[in-house]
């Protein structure tokens, strides 16, 4: 097991040299530029050009990439917009991130795996139909439409939350604050995450181990809970796995609905700034938070399923 | 049983979890109660990205400078004419090529220091400085020298006259810089903690979550009435408006238009519109065909129900526009620009497009491409504009760009149709010269050029007599938008501004910056 996760650990660092080099040509690709987007439409083809030779933007493109990729590793990239360290400026979003997401994600298993169960079961039931319907509703409904509508009933009308932004963190009375956002982005993983509950645990509920559990006269819940869900946890937890990797590296569209201070916003509006050190610091870091998560889920199938093995 | 028991522990701590939740509330009500507080929670549509006014770019660092810095002169009450600022009076040599300003004695620093001539030559400095980059350094060609006589005087020498240059010492990002306390700190770390003479002094910024200023008690001018303002960035403007129904914000700017129809008709609200420094319009390309014939111009003019798109997709949010300069401005020859204005009319578009397609400029079943930034407003043109080139045989696309990649793509006239937007300072200088000179570069994204446009704008630009830039002015936009219509004015966007009844003395700036405290507007809280 130490093995396997040292090379994983080594195959982190190739991962994100790649990362960096791939987002430093998709940056040179694209149209536009840094000077002309930070000066505005108002700007002088000199001033451009002295913007350009103050942040070594008209430099070869090999020897900017070593620049940036070395100024990033001994903490000196700056930001051009916010002038200030890179790792500094994204270390300050996480934390709001990485709470909302622990939140959205505890309540998502909290109530999908269970409603999952239920359904798989009572299979065809009206409550079936009920949460697979209302799941398709969670995947199909885009989650600025979810934040809106709750917005509109637990702030407008009831007023006992409030409708944006971040109160702090979630144990230093920031806690009213994560509600609707979280539900909003727990609502998208626990649509899918029911759905693919119920669909395991239906593989697993005409296995013949089942059968024999139930013949021994087990108790139902016993049954389905240490016969059943233990032999359907693989899929979830992959399914969960990705999701919160995918999550920690910025709910973009969640933190934009809800004026949330969280990376994925800093990133995206560092892309269309063109603030080309800040993007390129964020998307290794971001990497690195991905692939760490993946890491964390794939030791942990060692100890669900004992058939999986690393040595 | 067991199910029930489970249920009852269940319910008991949801109960407790929200009375917890609510208890704090309470607290929090109690305690701003008694220290009464005045609190403004003011919504903006994105974080400010500097503080610093000489790395300021966009309008929201804008909007700080203003409320942290003071400049010389003031615009902050009247855009069209100065009012004391730092300098308490001032004085232009006859060849309008120096400027005497004297300072007010006693103006202190949010850090105590005294507000010195010293302290204006090292403003104006750090933004000619090329290491610093900042973005108004370009508006400072004209000047020669800046000379420090005294402690309170301070004298501009400029290479010629230069028109708009008061309102350029007016502007947010010419706010005065503590020169003593920067050369202990450095440009960048004062970027993240400002120190002004302002009426607020800046407390604590979150990125994209808050920015807090409080009173500065000690302000020149007056005691603003607020204690503090708080700033909370919310890029999407449906939750503004949200914000502002519960609660959460008690002033908001750039809503969208149907919000701000509801907020006119409920009584909790105050919706305040002054006509803005902002336009959009739709370019041409002058150097590329068939963009570059005025005849096809012209065509595509009569072809769209200009005046029905703009009243549908703007609504009331801004004033149909004929001409570059804004209604704010002096020189707004209206009624005349408003006469060559082309009509919707189908037959004359028809007429135009098919002499073109005789003479072989244009082919059936062309592909016109137009440029148009995201916004909802501008998109919606662009589609307008399209849906109406299809009656007549052609195959409009529009592309709609973020800005990054939007604005190389229009340079030098490489878009044939562009729709684009321009805001700046009340002056005409800054409207036109940029756009439509040739010698202007970049920003004369149409590559347009002609001589007597040139010549006018030269004109108004180097002469002081308000009066004869006029007739230059008027001259340049009849010839460029009346004669070759190379831009089709769109709109002069209105600020709009919606607050609850609480808030009390707030004037909308044309600007669109929110001013928490001027010499005639000091904004209160109830």
């Amino acid at each position: 097991m130490v093995n396997y996760i040292m090379r994983r650990l080594l195959m982190l660092v190739v991962i994100l040299f790649s990362a960096s080099l791939i987002i430093f040509l998709i940056m040179k690709a694209a149209p536009g530029d840094t000077a002309t987007v930070l000066l505005g439409e108002n700007a002088t083809k000199q001033a451009i050009a002295e913007v350009n030779a103050k942040y070594g933007l008209d430099k070869p493109i090999h020897i900017q990439y070593i620049k940036m990729i070395t100024n990033f590793f001994t903490g000196e990239l700056k930001s051009i917009y916010y002038k200030d360290n890179v790792i500094k400026i994204v270390i300050q979003r996480l934390p709001a991130t990485l709470e909302l997401g622990f939140f959205a994600i505890i309540l998502a298993v909290l109530v999908s795996v269970p409603v999952g169960i239920i359904s798989a079961v009572k299979r065809n039931s009206i409550f079936d139909y009920l949460a697979m319907s209302t799941a398709l509703l969670g995947i199909s409904i885009p989650v600025f439409f979810t934040g809106i509508i709750l917005m509109y009933i637990f702030s407008v009308k009831l007023g006992i939350l409030p409708a944006s932004g971040y109160g702090g963190h979630i144990w230093t009375g920031g806690f009213k604050n994560f509600i609707l956002p979280g539900v909003s982005l727990s609502f998208v993983l626990m649509s899918s995450t029911t759905r693919l509950t119920r669909s395991a645990m239906l593989d697993v509920i005409n296995q013949d181990y089942m059968r024999t559990a139930k013949a021994k006269g087990l108790a139902k819940m016993k049954i389905i809970i240490v016969h059943g869900l233990k032999n359907a946890m693989i899929p979830i937890v992959t399914n969960i796995g990705n999701q919160v990797a995918t999550i920690f590296s910025g709910a973009v569209l969640t933190e934009t609905v809800f004026s949330w201070p969280g990376v994925g916003r800093l990133a995206i509006d560092a892309v269309f700034r063109r603030d080309e050190p800040l993007v390129f610091g964020a998307v290794i870091m971001l990497a690195g938070v991905y692939v760490i998560v993946n890491l964390f889920v794939d030791i942990l199938y060692a100890f669900i399923d004992p058939q999986i093995s690393y040595e | 049983m067991k199910k029930i028991l489970k249920f009852l522990s269940l319910t008991f701590i949801l109960v407790l979890l929200f009375a917890g939740c609510g208890g704090k509330k309470e607290t929090e009500e109690t305690s701003a109660e008694t220290t009464k507080e005045k609190v403004l929670k003011v919504a903006i549509d994105k974080d400010a990205t500097n503080l610093n006014p000489v790395f300021v770019t966009d309008l929201t660092g804008e909007m700080f400078a203003a409320n942290i810095f003071d400049t010389l002169v003031s615009y902050k009450d009247d855009v069209s004419k100065p009012a004391p600022g730092v300098a308490e009076k001032w004085e232009i040599s006859e060849d309008g090529k120096t400027y005497t300003f004297y300072l007010r004695k006693g103006v202190k620093f949010h850090n105590g220091t005294e507000l010195t001539a010293k302290d204006v030559k090292f403003t104006i400095e750090a933004i000619m400085d090329p290491a610093n980059a900042a973005a108004s350094k370009q508006y400072l060609n004209d000047v020669e020298s800046v000379q420090v006589v005294d402690n309170y005087t301070v004298k501009f020498t400029l290479k010629n006259v230069y028109a708009s240059f008061m309102l350029l010492l007016g502007s947010p990002q010419f706010g005065i810089l503590p020169s003593e306390y920067i050369a202990e700190v450095g440009m960048e770390a004062f970027d993240r903690d400002p120190i002004g003479t302002g009426p607020f002094k800046f407390q604590e910024w979150i990125p994209d979550d808050h920015i807090t200023l409080v009173k500065n008690e000690d302000y020149f001018l007056g005691k603003p009435n607020l204690d503090q303002a708080i700033f909370r960035p919310i890029p999407k403007a449906e939750v503004a408006s949200v914000e502002l129904k519960s609660g959460g914000i008690d002033l908001a700017s750039s809503l969208l238009p149907q919000d701000i129809m509801s907020f006119q008709s409920d009584s909790n609200f105050e919706v305040q519109q002054t006509p803005g420094l902002s336009f959009q319009y739709v370019g041409f390309s002058a150097v590329q065909k068939p963009y570059s014939d005025v005849r096809f111009r012209k065509a595509i003019y009569y072809a769209t129900d200009f005046d029905s798109a703009i009243k549908g997709i703007y609504g009331s949010t801004g004033e149909r526009a004929y001409s570059w300069i804004p209604p704010v401005v002096f020189s707004n020859d209206k009624e005349y620009m408003k006469s060559k204005a082309l009509p919707y009319d189908e037959a004359k578009a028809k007429a135009l497009f098919d002499e073109l397609k005789a003479e072989g400029v244009l082919k059936e079943g062309m592909e016109i491409p137009i440029l148009s930034p995201q916004d909802a407003f501008r998109s919606k043109i662009a589609t307008a504009m399209a849906s109406s080139l299809v009656k007549y045989g052609f195959k409009p696309k529009v592309q709609t760009l973020e800005f990054g990649t939007l604005l190389p793509s229009t340079e030098d006239g490489k878009a044939g149709i562009y729709l684009l937007g321009w805001g700046s300072v009340p002056d005409p200088d800054r409207w036109t010269y940029a756009l439509f000179h040739t010698d202007a570069g970049k920003q004369n994204r149409s590559k347009y050029s002609n001589k007597v446009v040139d010549e006018a704008l030269v004109n108004g630009r180097n002469t002081a007599d308000i009066a004869k830039r006029e007739v230059e002015y008027v001259k340049a936009m009849r010839q460029a938008i009346g004669t070759d219509y190379i831009h089709i004015p769109l709109i002069f966007k209105n600020i709009n501004v919606v607050h609850t009844n609480k808030v009390k003395n707030f004037k909308p700036s044309p600007q669109g910056y929110i001013y928490l405290y001027t010499p005639e507007n000091n904004v209160d809280i109830q």
